[in-house]
């Protein structure tokens, strides 16, 4: 059981870093390779309507925004390993048992 | 009359504290593979943003031949953060998707669902189905010529189905062809049958997993020894909230760095363009019906593909009914059976791209 | 042990930090979702008529044109020159209609009535019509936002 996980994970980590990255960040072969082989998002050739940030200004704008929420997602994530820690401990003490309902919360 | 919190006010009146009970009381097992039992509600929390954010694209998309292309052009130039909404709805599916396959397959190889859990299976494999019938159907809406020939290709694979073929691929297309009347067929679908159908099947899927619990894997269960655990509120779920956070930042992170696109305006008149080829979750279907010859001893060869493929379907979805000896020599086989899959699927899959 | 009150409040402490930081979580994300749900501003910044299909001959005359997706009027004065105004009213946004004969604006649905310059003069409209400028160039008439021709 423990090894089909292991090449579970194996398999599924491989197949998932290729296909979310591996597509996308292959934009600029040339065309003369592509032929059959072509990529949906080809990007260089097919796309029309390009998305993504216009200018340097948006760009900024983007990447604070992300560095912004991600120190709120990482201080919430402390703060909630805090919090497990106490409810576990809680448990183990059986606190939950003694007390009636709609005290946690 | 004694003073009431306004909380007490509330209890009395909508009683969450039973719910909140029985919350606690609800217990997860912790055991080496308790991991998997996360991608469950990694799925919901895909599904809710896919809720969230489909309501916000369907204030601007026009679901018409002549509109749809251009409201998707003005959700992702002219609308406030348009490409950023619509690049978190494609790739909240993509996760999602990604998702599904990760949870159906653990299950598959950690066997949860022996008895009595056969019918959460079975509904899981539906679900499994709305949601690549989501998939399917949402690849159109856009309208740009490879989401057209994407789907006149998989609306022709049921056609040769021996007898009902031409009228499922009919009825699929509203015709034909794959018209204006097509789109709006999928768009009807993608909103609001499909989303409809999901709610009720998923709703039948979590009764019947709260009732009977979380499944203990065979070899933790064959131990005969009771097993760690935590209760589901509030222990397992702020778990699971960390789990969330990562989740939803990474989908963030992902939709403003890798936006969706949008190709060439769909002409129901041009010759298909280069490179047609399905989303990533039907890449491994699409290679092996380019791999049958065009006919196998008279038959068309699409005709055995899809006969097979529905076979493997049947098999998939009555897996609990096959599986009668988890424990066996035959429980072994159906376990390596999954390996077998994802290798096929993973290899299917790349070489299709490559 | 810990006492039993200082465990309350250090819970406390735990659940208002994680209740404010999700806070800060979400006001970042729905910030860019009511901006779209907010549509794109889209009045014209100009609209352009071919003069020939708005020639007006004599005063007084008038004639509607689409100024975005507003009704406009186009109407001569009596000293050959050119307004035009966004005809819709400015107490609950009904389409007005201009009354040669009787040299008013009027609005159907709560009686209200503006003179020939667009002055509210009875009934409930607060303000006056809106007026937009009017360039002759040629053979083209062009309407511009107040304030924006160059």
């Amino acid at each position: 059981m423990k090894s089909i996980f292991l090449y579970l994970k194996l398999i599924l980590s491989i197949g998932l870093i290729f296909f979310f990255f591996g597509q996308n960040f292959l934009p600029g072969q040339p065309v003369a390779q592509l032929g059959q082989h072509q990529l949906v998002k080809e990007k260089s050739s097919n796309e029309s309507v390009k998305p993504g940030p216009v200018n340097l200004k948006e760009k900024t704008a983007i990447l604070v925004f992300l560095g912004w929420m991600w120190l709120v997602i990482a201080i919430l994530i402390y703060l909630l390993i805090q919090k497990i820690r106490e409810v576990d401990r809680l448990y183990e003490i059986k606190y939950y048992d003694v007390s009636s309902h709609g005290q946690e919360k | 009359m004694p003073k009431q919190s306004f909380r007490e006010w509330l209890e009395t009146r909508l009683g969450w504290g039973q719910i909140v009970n029985f919350l606690q009381k609800k217990e997860v097992p912790r055991h080496k593979h308790t991991l998997w039992y996360y991608t469950g509600s990694a799925i919901l929390i895909f599904l809710v943003i896919q809720i969230i954010t489909g309501f916000m694209l369907l204030l601007y998309y026009k679901p018409t031949l002549e509109k749809a292309y251009q409201s998707v052009t003005q959700i992702m130039t002219e609308v406030s953060y348009g490409w950023v909404i619509r690049s978190l709805h494609h790739w909240s599916a993509t996760l999602m998707i990604a998702f599904v396959f990760i949870h159906l397959l653990s299950l598959w190889i950690l066997k949860a669902y022996r008895p009595p859990r056969e019918l959460t299976w079975m509904s899981g494999v539906i679900l499994l189905f709305l949601t690549l019938a989501f998939g399917f159907t949402g690849y159109l809406l856009p309208w740009d010529e490879l989401s057209l020939a994407a789907t006149k290709v998989g609306t022709e694979i049921p056609s040769t189905i021996p007898l009902i073929g031409r009228w499922v691929t009919q009825l699929l297309r509203g015709g034909a062809d794959v018209t204006g009347d097509t789109l709006t067929r999928f768009f009807g679908l993608h909103v609001s049958i499909l989303p409809l159908s999901l709610i009720l099947v998923l709703g039948f899927h979590l009764y019947l997993i709260q009732k009977h619990g979380m499944s203990v894997p065979l070899r933790e269960e064959k131990q005969n020894r009771p097993l760690p655990s935590y209760p589901f509120w509030p222990n397992f779920l702020l778990r699971e909230s960390v789990f969330w956070l990562i989740l939803l930042g990474s989908l963030i992170t992902l939709s403003l760095f890798l936006p969706r696109g949008l190709g060439q305006p769909a002409d129901l008149m041009a010759p298909a363009p280069v490179g047609v080829r399905p989303e990533w979750y039907f890449l491994f279907l699409f290679q092996t019906l380019k791999l049958f010859p065009a006919t196998i001893l008279g038959i068309p060869g699409d005709t055995i593909a899809i006969l097979l493929v529905m076979v493997a379907v049947g098999l998939f979805f009555f897996l609990p009914l096959l599986d009668t000896d988890p424990a066996g020599r035959k429980g072994k086989v159906i376990t390596w059976a999954a390996v077998a899959f994802i290798v096929y699927a993973v290899v299917m899959s790349l070489w299709s791209v490559l | 042990m810990k006492l039993k009150d200082s465990l309350f409040t250090r819970r406390k402490f735990l659940n208002t930090l994680i209740g404010g930081w999700l806070t800060a979580l979400g006001a970042t994300i729905i910030q860019p979702v009511i901006k779209f749900i907010f549509p794109p501003y889209r009045e014209p910044e100009e609209v352009i008529l071919p003069a020939a299909d708005y020639e007006l001959p004599g005063p007084n005359s008038f004639k509607t044109f689409p100024w975005g997706s507003k009704p406009g009027i186009l109407k001569r004065n009596d000293d050959g020159s050119l307004t035009a105004f966004v005809a819709v009213c400015t107490h609950l946004d009904c389409n007005v209609t201009y009354l040669p004969e009787q040299r008013k604006f009027y609005c159907a649905c709560h009686d209200g009535w503006y003179d020939e310059n667009g002055i509210n003069i009875a009934g409930p409209p607060p303000r006056p019509l809106r007026r937009l400028d009017v360039i002759v160039e040629g053979e083209k008439i062009i309407i511009r936002r107040k304030g924006e021709s160059a």
